[in-house]
């Protein structure tokens, strides 16, 4: 086949398409849907700007077809931030000084993510070596360390907050499984 | 909605004392007490680059959009016998092709040496021969792909050392070529510029000498791997011959003014957009995708045309850090005085001048260092190769300078017994010295960086070199450097206040990461006594935004707070009287207090606060506000005249700093890991402290790949590891270094707040520092960068 | 950007044979085959997704070794506990494949049928005697990994078979192996040197030793000259350095860009210490805390590891 249907779900919202075999899920995207915080940096799934997630885990998504997406989720960095109020994570970044031309920022975000996903409390070691498939140029990545642990420390402080106060606990985007149910079952290749 | 909390800057991430300390050498109009300048502010850039909606250079659409692809040279050297365009043109959707013979003009800012598509020959493997634009990238991909060139392949030029034979030539006849005053190429030679510095008399030095010592070193080819690749997308209506263009361009007057002499039209006629840039460090500064995607929408009737390089065509056909080797000659005496020091260089600067003499200008003056050296001597030639173009890369050649003197002081420190540290120390300038140009030196903290950065990593309990518990060979090392900046050049702002008193600042200065559009605003905040929030940077196009020269060279801070700093008090002026004229006196009865009080004299009860103006109605109908603020050194600037390049005042601001490393060398596997780094660089004033830190702390992680690990590997003219595995720029698994800087405040006169820069020095001393430190802990010379396992297990130790 | 191709992602294994003796290029995760699409390396006008296929799916470890589906990602192994223990060499491969989203998409089946010199997960595999089990119209067929590469991206493989499944079977307790990947930088990178070993050791003598060397040839080869002087003799460090010359003095490195041949061999070399030393390191390590476990759970350990599927 030339074509194919899919139905997918970006950002939460769901999406009928018909895309191209050919074309990869950052294209796809960019071209489709314009979200344009994915980046194209090599088009080799060597620079970790085009990172995303897909049902929870971070791919690059100049290495996925748009033709495989049917039945799946998509998460990019336009994601993260809900109801006007940014992620923790996206805070972080910005607080910390993690951002700089910008330009891997939202990959780094998303890899940042799952992340979290894997080490609720990591260490640097664990961030540099989860974050390895993201480059940057600018920073010299450790005031990106330092925005994770600076987000692990928001997200925690939020929910003890919401504990004290007796209300429930926050959830925050591509977090906890806040996304999808799927997400925290096997990833099948 | 929930209300998004305000954001500021982690309080962590600010104190003083742990991974970073300020050190005041001298306050220029700066008490320190300042309210906006000197204390970090959060990036005005921030949330659109998290939130995803910055848009960078292919981020910009429109409709009915065309898609540009090259056909490129596969060969490295040759000559073109033919090129034929039936059977892309035939390819459905394809709109337009264009060839050299379109353009048979070369352009060039120093010499007009290079077609926008190549005509007559080939001189580089990727050079584009032809262009096409198409309904979709691939038709545009395939019609390129079918475009037929017949080639008569040429003898390849691979090394400077096959260049510099000139057997073949890459340019038969400079002499046809349209060159500028300070571009000096050699006619019958592969010689494209060549730079001559010569204070007092170098043969008389090394007499006096009570050692003469030699070497050599080379820095090994780089390229910027900018995130985001070159893209631009224009419309250029070919009737009017109005030409616009969005592109990630880090110099939009520069390009402005080329993209008019390429397509002949006034420059008024060329409107550049910048659109936010994905990394630039120099690789922005060229024109690459401008000039073709502009040719591409004039042949396709005025459709906008959108000509994105992927990340080979980005290796292979942008630009690049040239090789450089050097040769360097020092007469010192016993006690460690410096007589004489002769430095002779050749960079390679691949296939078109390009940038090249500036790279050549700025290294030679900052060949030396920032050494007292009384007789001196500078002779370097920019050579030509079948490679991809030199260009500026973060610091203008002065990296590779740095590298240079700094390997040369360890050495004959060595020689001489004397410790590293001491020797530089014995032989740095201070205010008052010559320099090297027989200017009298001012504002110089170069010591006080030379002890800050040694201190930062401990350097006086470390022996020079020592074997740790688990067998690693350890070793310290430490460089210093001076750069100036690009002498003479201007800028203007405009400064606009809005109804509701809110500001923008017009300036050219571009952001690409550096944090100007958080600075500039800074600067008015802090004249103003205004809130930062009310102040930001408007959108940069070049038909609006008054000029700067380009974003290059560490000058923005510098010239542009200058500039803003001028409108600014024209901005009191003018508000002043527009509170007279509200309250019916006279101007010179109304003060714009400190606190940024708009305020009679005679009745302070009439006052309004600055953040208030927009209600206080004085604006209401009333002549605009606003103001423009120009800066420029042309005045100051003594041009150094090409014999010897003697001058009173070569640069408005000499940049001062330096880094010392700490590294670990794994004698088995020959990888070294670089443990810690401390830095230290004079920036005058940090402006927004962790924007500082940030640059600095990035340029160590790029400077620890230049040491270690990149390199631009080619064979006969073809580029072999043009991806981005097999050149291997610092991933965060190799960020893991220790690193305390101190930002030395040591006030210049001519500074907003005593401001110098700091965009390349952060990088200047990096590699220096550590390639001294892998020298120390082998006791080897390399005389090379990068410094690979190779080299190292294979090593031959130093003798004395 | 990729180039048109058909798109074919079938559910039923003969069709997928036939799809691909027609000519469409197999994928599995497209870490290799999209990366050689962009570059124009590789211009397919078919694609054969074989991600729908469920005889190419799932993993177990069971009491006689590894029953891996062609399509396991190598980010499964690097997170399966009881694979990290057992099978070390294959745990180091896998982790350093890439980047973390690579590995999340890049199979060992993938890894394996790329066929480069400098595959990860291949060396280790090849020590711990895996196997790989082909699938085509005429049934099943199991080959030896080591003799399923017939050359530099050759296989013994037929045009209408599918490699299926790759099983390794279970190593006792008194085994150890390792996977030294030498690289410039510390992540996203190839090997530019790869040496594994695995050894079994019976009262200080080792026994069935595999070594393979990696980036050392045109495919990961085994390197029967540094086995032959283990197999059967005292470990020492005199034993161990002797076997490191007979791997340098076959491994058959080339000079080119990346380097010279003589600073692979003095790789081999060093490299084969450091991994014979770790292998056995973690042999004598992994039969001390069973012998204690034993001791602690009479019984109960010690039997190989059950049926354990990650999940």
């Amino acid at each position: 086949m030339k074509t194919a249907e899919i139905h997918v779900t970006v950002n939460g919202v769901p999406y009928e398409k018909s895309v191209p075999c050919n074309q990869t899920l950052l294209r796809f995207l960019r071209e489709d849907l314009f979200l344009t915080s994915v980046k194209e940096g090599c088009d080799e799934g060597e620079c970790g700007a085009c990172t995303v997630l897909l049902d929870g885990r971070p791919v690059n998504s100049c290495l996925v077809l748009a033709a495989e997406l049917d039945g799946r989720e998509v998460l990019t960095a336009e994601g993260l931030a809900e109801d006007g109020r940014l992620h923790p994570l996206q805070e972080a970044f910005i607080e910390a000084g993690a951002v700089q031309c910008g330009y891997c920022t939202p990959g780094m975000l998303i890899s940042g993510i799952a992340l979290l996903n894997l080490y609720p409390h990591p260490t640097r070691e664990q961030i540099r070596k989860e974050m390895e498939g993201n480059i940057c140029r600018c920073t010299g990545y450790t005031r990106i360390a330092d925005a994770v642990l600076l987000a692990v420390e928001k997200m925690d402080t939020a929910r003890a907050e919401a504990r004290a106060a007796g209300l429930p606990e926050p959830e925050f985007r591509g977090i906890d499984g806040r996304f999808s149910e799927k997400w925290n079952s096997q990833y099948q290749s | 909605m929930i209300k998004q909390e305000k954001l500021r800057p982690c309080e962590k991430f600010q104190q003083e004392g742990r991974e970073w300390d300020r050190l005041v050498v001298h306050r220029k109009d700066t008490t320190g007490d300042e309210a906006v300048v000197g204390h970090t502010q959060l990036r005005k850039d921030a949330v659109e680059k998290v939130t995803g909606t910055a848009l960078y250079g292919a981020d910009v659409n429109f409709p009915g959009q065309l898609y540009g692809a090259l056909t490129r040279s596969p060969h490295p050297h040759a000559r073109i016998k033919a090129v034929r365009v039936e059977k892309a043109k035939a390819v459905p959707g394809v709109r337009a092709v264009v060839t050299g013979a379109d353009y048979p003009e070369p352009y060039g800012q120093f010499i007009a040496d290079q077609p926008i598509i190549a005509l007559d020959k080939v001189r580089y493997q990727g050079e584009p021969v032809a262009a096409v634009a198409a309904e979709t990238e691939e038709a545009a991909r395939e019609a390129a792909a079918l475009v037929e060139v017949d080639y008569e392949p040429l003898p390849v030029v691979n090394t400077l050392e096959e260049s510099m034979k000139n057997g073949t030539l890459i340019h038969e006849d400079w002499s046809r070529y349209d060159c500028s005053s300070v571009c000096f190429p050699v006619q019958g030679t592969n010689i494209g510029d060549q730079f001559h510095l010569k204070k007092g008399d170098v043969e008389k030095g090394f007499a006096e000498a009570d050692l003469v010592v030699e070497s050599s070193f080379r820095c090994g080819q780089l390229q910027h791997t900018l995130i985001e690749t070159h893209t631009a997308t224009a419309i250029a209506n070919p009737y009017t011959q109005d030409i616009q263009v969005w592109t990630p361009n880090q110099s939009p007057f520069g390009i402005r003014g080329l993209m008019a002499k390429i397509f002949g039209v006034p420059a008024e006629k060329v409107r550049l957009t910048m659109t936010h840039i994905g990394g630039a460090f120099g690789g922005k500064y060229e024109a690459k995708c401008e000039p073709i995607a502009i040719a591409l929408s004039l042949k396709s009737g005025g459709r906008p045309v959108k000509l994105t390089y992927d990340r080979h065509e980005e290796f292979e056909a942008t630009v690049c850090r040239s090789t450089v080797q050097y040769y360097i000659k020092t007469g010192v005496k016993k006690d460690g005085t410096i007589t004489a020091q002769q430095v002779t260089g050749y960079w390679d600067a691949g296939a078109y001048v390009t940038t090249n003499p500036r790279v050549d200008y700025n290294a030679g003056f900052a060949a030396h260092g920032p050494y007292k050296i009384p007789n001196a001597q500078v002779d370097t030639y920019v050579y030509m190769t079948n490679r991809t173009l030199g260009t500026a890369y973060r610091g203008f050649g002065v990296t590779e300078a740095a590298t240079l003197h700094e390997h040369q002081m360890d050495i004959v420190a060595r020689k001489l017994g004397m410790e590293p540290l001491a020797f530089r120390l014995h032989n740095c300038l201070h205010d008052g010295d010559e320099g090297i140009t027989g200017e009298i030196i001012s504002t110089c903290a170069v010591e006080e960086c030379l002890r800050a950065a040694a201190k930062n990593v401990g350097w006086d309990k470390l022996p020079d070199r020592w074997v740790d518990e688990e067998g690693n060979l350890c070793g310290k090392g430490i460089a210093c450097f001076n750069k100036l900046t690009g002498t003479p050049s201007t800028t203007s702002c405009v400064v606009k206040m809005n109804e509701n008193g809110s500001l923008y600042i017009w300036s050219a200065s571009r952001e690409m990461g550096q944090g100007v559009t958080t600075t500039m605003p800074q600067f008015a905040a802090e004249a103003l006594h205004m809130d930062l929030d009310r102040i930001s940077v408007a959108p940069v196009d070049t038909t609006m935004t008054p000029y700067d020269k380009t974003t290059t060279s560490s000058r923005s801070t510098f010239h542009s707070g200058n500039a803003i700093l001028e409108a600014c008090e024209d901005i009191k002026r003018q508000l002043c009287r527009l509170a007279a004229v509200k309250w019916g006196c006279a101007p010179e009865n109304v003060t714009y207090t400190a606190g940024g009080i708009i305020q009679s004299k005679k009745n302070p009860a009439l006052a309004i606060p600055i953040n208030e103006v927009g209600k206080s109605g004085i604006m209401h109908e009333q002549d605009p506000v606003l103001a423009i603020g120009r800066y420029g050194t042309s005045d100051i600037f003594d041009p150094p005249p090409v014999d010897g390049r003697q001058s009173k005042r070569p640069t408005v601001m000499w940049m001062i700093g330096a880094q010392a490393a700490v590294v670990k060398v794994n004698p088995v596997t020959g990888r070294v890991k670089v443990v810690k780094m401390g830095a230290a660089h004079d920036i005058g004033k940090a402006i927004n402290p962790t924007g500082c830190l940030q640059q600095i702390e990035g340029a160590i992680v790029m400077g620890l790949g230049h040491a270690l690990m990149e390199e631009m590997i080619y064979e006969e003219g073809i580029l072999r590891n043009g991806n981005m595995v097999d050149y291997k720029v610092p991933t965060f698994m190799d960020s893991d270094v220790e690193t305390k800087i101190t930002l030395v405040e040591n006030g210049h006169p001519e500074g907003p707040f005593g401001v110098k820069g700091i965009g390349e020095p952060g990088l200047v001393p990096t590699a220096a520092a550590i390639a001294g430190a892998v020298c120390h802990a082998c006791n080897t010379d390399f005389d090379s960068i990068p410094i690979k396992p190779e080299h190292i297990l294979f090593r031959k130790e130093a003798e004395d | 950007m990729l180039p048109r191709f058909e798109y074919y992602a079938p559910a039923d294994i003969l069709e997928a044979c036939r799809l691909k003796a027609a000519g469409a290029k197999p994928v599995a995760g497209g870490t290799d085959v999209y990366v050689n699409m962009h570059g124009g390396k590789e211009k397919a006008a078919e694609v054969l997704d074989l991600k729908g296929l469920k005889e190419l799916q799932g993993q177990r470890l069971t009491p006689e070794g590894l029953d891996l589906g062609a399509l396991t990602t190598h980010r499964h192994i690097e997170e399966w506990e009881a694979v990290r223990g057992r099978y070390y060499a294959l745990y180091q491969g896998c982790s350093q494949v890439g980047s973390v989203q690579i590995r999340y998409r890049g199979t060992l089946g993938g890894n394996i049928m790329n066929g480069a010199p400098s595959a990860d997960s291949v060396g280790p595999l090849l020590v711990h005697g895996a196997e790989a089990v082909v699938l085509g119209p005429a049934g099943e067929r199991r080959i030896p990994l080591e003799k399923f590469y017939v050359g530099f991206k050759k296989f013994d493989l037929l045009p209408e078979e599918l490699l299926a499944r790759i099983f390794v079977p279970l190593p006792p307790d008194n085994a150890g192996s390792a996977y030294y990947k030498y690289t410039r930088r510390n992540a996203m990178d190839l090997a530019l040197m790869g040496v594994s070993a695995y050894v079994e050791v019976r009262e200080g003598v080792l026994e069935n030793v595999r070594v393979a060397l990696t980036t050392a040839g045109p495919t990961p080869v085994r390197s029967h000259a540094a086995e032959a002087v283990l197999e059967g003799n005292p470990v020492s460090d005199d034993l161990i350095v002797r076997a490191a010359e007979a791997a340098a003095a076959e491994g058959k490195p080339r000079s080119s860009w990346r380097s010279s041949a003589e600073f692979r061999t003095r790789l081999i070399h060093d490299v084969t210490i450091q991994v014979l030393h770790e292998a056995v390191r973690r042999a004598e390590m992994e039969r001390k805390a069973e012998a204690i476990l034993r001791k602690l759970y009479p019984g109960q350990i010690g039997k190989g590891g059950g049926d354990d599927e990650n999940s």
